[in-house]
């Protein structure tokens, strides 16, 4: 039996710890707020949604559009709205994600539920949450495939990472980290090229700056010109060739 | 009066929203928890000095001999009285007892799970707090939803706290004069090596009083030099922005670093030869040196300010073009371009942004007649600083595109053509033989290059080409065009891909005249051309009205999905029942109407006109009215299907047994305004010399 009838999230622009909550089997629905902004976000995981088998027991999965998050009060007040049409649900059997989202939106949240049980996403990719005193862990198995379609993207047959303008970057390593963390690694043989700072720029607009972990793994050093491109959240590292 | 108190968690990786927060309702005092101080890094505890700073209004640290720091650098001390807290970790007991009437608690700083905490230790220890969440440009109530705007910090605040530099400005616009440069704006364009430059307009210069030199050089550096103040007055325009700098220099607060900087700035040769040129500048110049010698309090407590002022404008270790804040409380960083420019420059205003704040957005102003956004960094043309603030958002948005792209950009290929070089034309111009196949023609001017400067052309002059967005009017040249649209302007094209014209097809030099052998015509796929003898009728009609050239004609038939390989036959077929020939000029004088195929029947229809009908169609009895009114609503659908001359149609009349005599004015009076079409003088078509019907 899961210990929650709804659990409310707001979407962020990383989307490991929501498909973490709606794996982890906590609730038979998940309501999932997304912001004007994460429209496209919104449809890629509503196709994803529609293709996932999910076995005997699917659950649930509602997303919804509220406006832009630099209209705070009209965001508010559809909130307020989501919130107020579940009001017949007792406190303890609706349960809200703080994992993920802009802060504002999910202290919002937290002031219109002030009493229900508070959701948290913890390294390794554990949910955990308290209810009526009682804490509870449930880890979670993610593949990469999932995280990945659930953006719109794929691997081909040979693994090599598809990007939406079917260009296929073979020499992209995709996978989940130690801390279970969702992590690209591009190597280039050469020097770094304008390019390759590009297509880590796209994925990490498209994971969050925050979730994943991208990484320029190179054999030859970088220029300083195309360095100067690279956001802080891309990480270059020189290799040296192996004799 | 009741007072208010302020608790919030010092922002540790940036102070500058916890400022914003002590700026923000006017409390008359304030908490700044700072947590778990003992595990800060340098770069932490450096910002909390600086948060220490910025509440004293001051960036000057000790060490400055008197008089040598500017007074300007400063700002107004926070207006509550700021307490620091050291605290290990939130508990409830942090918040102690408090007198104020209302206690407010900023949920901003600190990481999310902080917040969350501080939220609910709040609720549990103080008496009704009222969380806020203080942005730059406003206050979110969070109990409330409801928003208040608030001022944002003043640019040299911003820009202290978010990189420690202090900011010596050269330029700040005068509202009304910024006002009239936005009004006034005018410019031209200039072609430099077959490039279209924006200039600034001459009558423009001279209406905002601006000195014009008449010397070219001359003009060219004061133009380049007023293209920062220029940026700097436009943007201050906008209601977004709230406060437009131009010329700034940024200063390490340090006295030892800035001191350095000037010596080695002062001496580079080129400034050293710039300030020996007349008697009172080497003064001023030598004293300064000398100051930086000795930097001894007595040396310059009186009469040096001059020199002083020197030292201090090459204190500077960075500068920028033009900076302005906006409501949002975003930086814009600007680097300004006249002439040509190179991507380091690109790669230097962006990395000059990011040192000042992570919230700087950079741009490069330039003289192209587009923007662009080619390294994820708004590049925008000066000419559209107007709309400044969209255009840099717009630009800024978009998901960079390779800069290769917009060098080389990818062309449609089409088989047949690569498989087969076009034949050698015998009326190819001269200079067409020295670039063979690699030379390429502007459809609407003389301009010829190779494909990817052609290209470059048809960009910058989009209306030279036919494809264009319904919606931007942006010339649209190929697929890639089309795929990259809506990221680099924000819209998708409003153009089906059917409607796009190979550029590299219809603008080679040597494109083989329309004849009927025509090898590259057969490679055409799409309607036989004889089938749609009406549909190329209207485009020759159109072509020559419009002035339209050949390859226009191809573009058009290409969009009509009709094929080339008949078309020497079709033309042909036209142009006798028409009256015209089609020759191999590339201007638009490709159609030549034979007037003497036309004249015939016209001068027939003038002499029945005149001799032998005397029956006015006004005079006829009602069946015969009602018959010919008939007949001529059925010839004009007929026309309109197939645009044809007036004598044609007085033609087909007689034909039916109807007389002509006055049909021009009924026409015009009766029937062109419900069939929407005009009688056009021929020599608007073409030099013939007879009537038309056009439909509008």
């Amino acid at each position: 039996m899961t210990p929650f009838d709804t659990v409310f999230s707001m979407a962020g622009h990383s989307t490991v710890p929501v498909l973490a909550l709606i794996h982890s089997g906590i609730s038979t629905r998940y309501i999932i707020i997304f912001t004007e902004e994460l429209q496209e976000n919104m449809n890629h995981f509503e196709s994803y949604l529609e293709q996932k088998e999910w076995g005997d027991e699917a659950p649930h999965v509602k997303c919804l559009t509220i406006g832009s998050i630099g209209d705070y009060e009209t965001t508010y007040a559809q909130i307020k709205e989501i919130f107020d049409e579940r009001s017949s649900l007792s406190v303890y059997s609706k349960g809200i994600f703080l994992q993920n989202g802009a802060k504002q939106l999910i202290i919002s949240m937290l002031d219109m539920a002030p009493e229900s049980p508070r959701i948290f996403l913890r390294e390794p990719l554990t949910i955990h949450c308290s209810l009526k005193g009682n804490e509870f862990e449930k880890p979670v198995d993610l593949k990469v495939e999932e995280i990945l379609r659930s953006r719109g993207l794929n691997l081909d047959d040979s693994g090599a990472l598809v990007l939406q303008n079917e260009v296929r970057m073979k020499n992209m390593n995709i996978k989940l980290d130690e801390r279970l963390r969702l992590e690209f690694t591009l190597t280039v043989q050469d020097k770094p090229s304008p390019e390759d700072i590009i297509v880590m720029t796209q994925l990490s607009e498209k994971f969050g700056r925050n979730g994943a972990q991208y990484n320029i793994v190179t054999r030859d050093r970088i220029s300083k010109r195309t360095s100067r491109t690279a956001a802080a959240h891309i990480n270059i590292f020189h290799q040296e060739e192996e004799e | 009066m009741t007072n208010s108190h302020l608790y919030c968690i010092f922002n540790a990786n940036d102070p500058t929203p916890t400022a914003i927060a002590i700026r923000s309702l006017n409390f008359k005092t304030a908490t700044v928890f700072v947590v778990n101080h003992k595990a800060f890094t340098d770069k932490q505890n450096s910002n909390l000095d600086r948060l220490k700073k910025w509440i004293n209004g001051s960036a000057k640290p000790e060490g400055w001999p008197e008089g040598w720091w500017n007074p300007d650098w400063d700002w107004a001390e926070a207006s509550p009285q700021v307490s620091m807290e050291y605290v290990d970790e939130l508990t409830p007991e942090i918040f102690g007892n408090t007198t104020a009437d209302h206690t407010f608690v900023d949920l901003k700083g600190g990481t999310k799970a902080m917040s969350i905490d501080l939220m609910d230790y709040a609720n549990e220890r103080l008496d009704n707090p009222q969380f806020i969440f203080s942005n730059p440009g406003e206050s979110l109530l969070l109990s409330k939803g409801v928003v208040l705007p608030r001022d944002v910090l003043g640019l040299n605040e911003i820009v202290f706290l978010a990189s420690g530099y202090v900011m010596n400005e050269e330029y700040v616009p005068e509202p009304r004069i910024a006002e009239k440069i936005n009004l006034e704006f005018k410019f031209t364009t200039e072609i430099k090596r077959k490039t279209k430059k924006a200039r600034f307009d001459g009558n423009f210069l001279k209406s905002i009083k601006r000195y014009v030199p008449q010397n070219q050089p001359a003009r060219a550096l004061m133009e380049q030099a007023f293209l920062e103040e220029f940026t700097s007055a436009m943007l201050s325009v906008s209601e977004e922005v709230s406060q437009s700098v131009a010329g700034v220099r940024f200063i390490d607060p340090s006295f030892q670093i800035s001191k350095e900087s000037a010596e080695f700035l002062l001496n580079l040769p080129y400034k050293k030869k710039k300030m020996v040129t007349k008697p009172k500048k080497k003064k001023i110049y030598d004293t300064s040196l000398e100051l930086l010698k000795d930097s001894t309090p007595a040396l310059h407590n009186h009469g040096y300010e001059a020199s002083l002022e020197l030292i201090r404008q090459h204190m500077h270790i960075m500068e920028i073009d033009a900076l302005a804040i906006l409501t949002s409380g975003e930086l814009i960083g600007v680097e300004c371009k006249y002439s040509s420019y190179q991507p380091d420059d690109v790669h230097r205003i962006r990395a000059i942004c990011q040192r000042l704040s992570p919230r700087s957005i950079p741009v490069l102003v330039n003289s192209k007649l587009y923007s662009t956004n080619v390294y994820n960094v708004a590049e925008l043309s000066f000419t559209e600083l107007g709309n400044g603030i969209k255009m840099i958002r717009q630009l800024s948005s978009q998901a960079p595109q390779g800069p290769q792209e917009t060098i080389s950009l990818p062309v449609e290929q089409s088989p047949t053509l690569s498989a087969k070089p076009p034949q050698s034309n015998p009326v190819r111009r001269p200079k067409a033989h020295r670039w063979t196949k690699n030379l390429y023609k502007c459809p609407e001017c003389d301009f010829e290059s190779r494909l990817n400067k052609l290209n470059e052309h048809l960009r910058e002059n989009p209306t030279h080409w036919s494809v264009h967005c319904g919606i931007c009017q942006r010339a649209l040249l190929n697929r890639g065009d089309l795929a990259s649209h809506e990221i680099s302007y924000g819209h998708p094209p409003s153009l089906p891909e059917s409607g796009l014209i190979n550029v590299q097809a219809t603008t080679r030099i040597e494109r083989p005249t329309p004849q009927i052998d025509d090898l590259k015509n057969k490679q055409g796929k799409g309607r036989n051309a004889l089938h749609c003898l009406p549909l190329i009728e209207i485009a020759i009609v159109s072509a020559s009205s419009t002035g339209g050239t050949f390859a226009m004609f191809k573009r058009a038939m290409s969009r009509l999905q009709i094929s080339m390989e008949h078309m020497d036959e079709a033309l042909t077929l036209l142009g006798e029942k028409l009256g015209f020939k089609i020759n191999d000029k590339q201007n638009s004088h490709w159609i030549e109407w034979d007037s003497g195929v036309e004249s015939e029947d016209d001068a027939e229809v003038e002499k029945y006109n005149i001799e032998e009908d005397h029956t006015n169609l006004n005079q006829m009895d009602s069946p015969l009215k009602g018959k010919r009114d008939e007949t001529i609503r059925s010839l004009l659908e007929l026309y309109k299907k197939s645009p044809r001359s007036f004598s044609e149609f007085a033609g087909e009349l007689k034909k039916y047994g109807f007389p002509v005599k006055g049909l021009r004015k009924i026409l015009v009076k009766k029937y062109s305004q419900i069939y929407n079409f005009e009688i056009v003088e021929g020599s608007n078509l073409y030099a013939s010399g007879s009537q038309w019907i056009i439909w509008k």
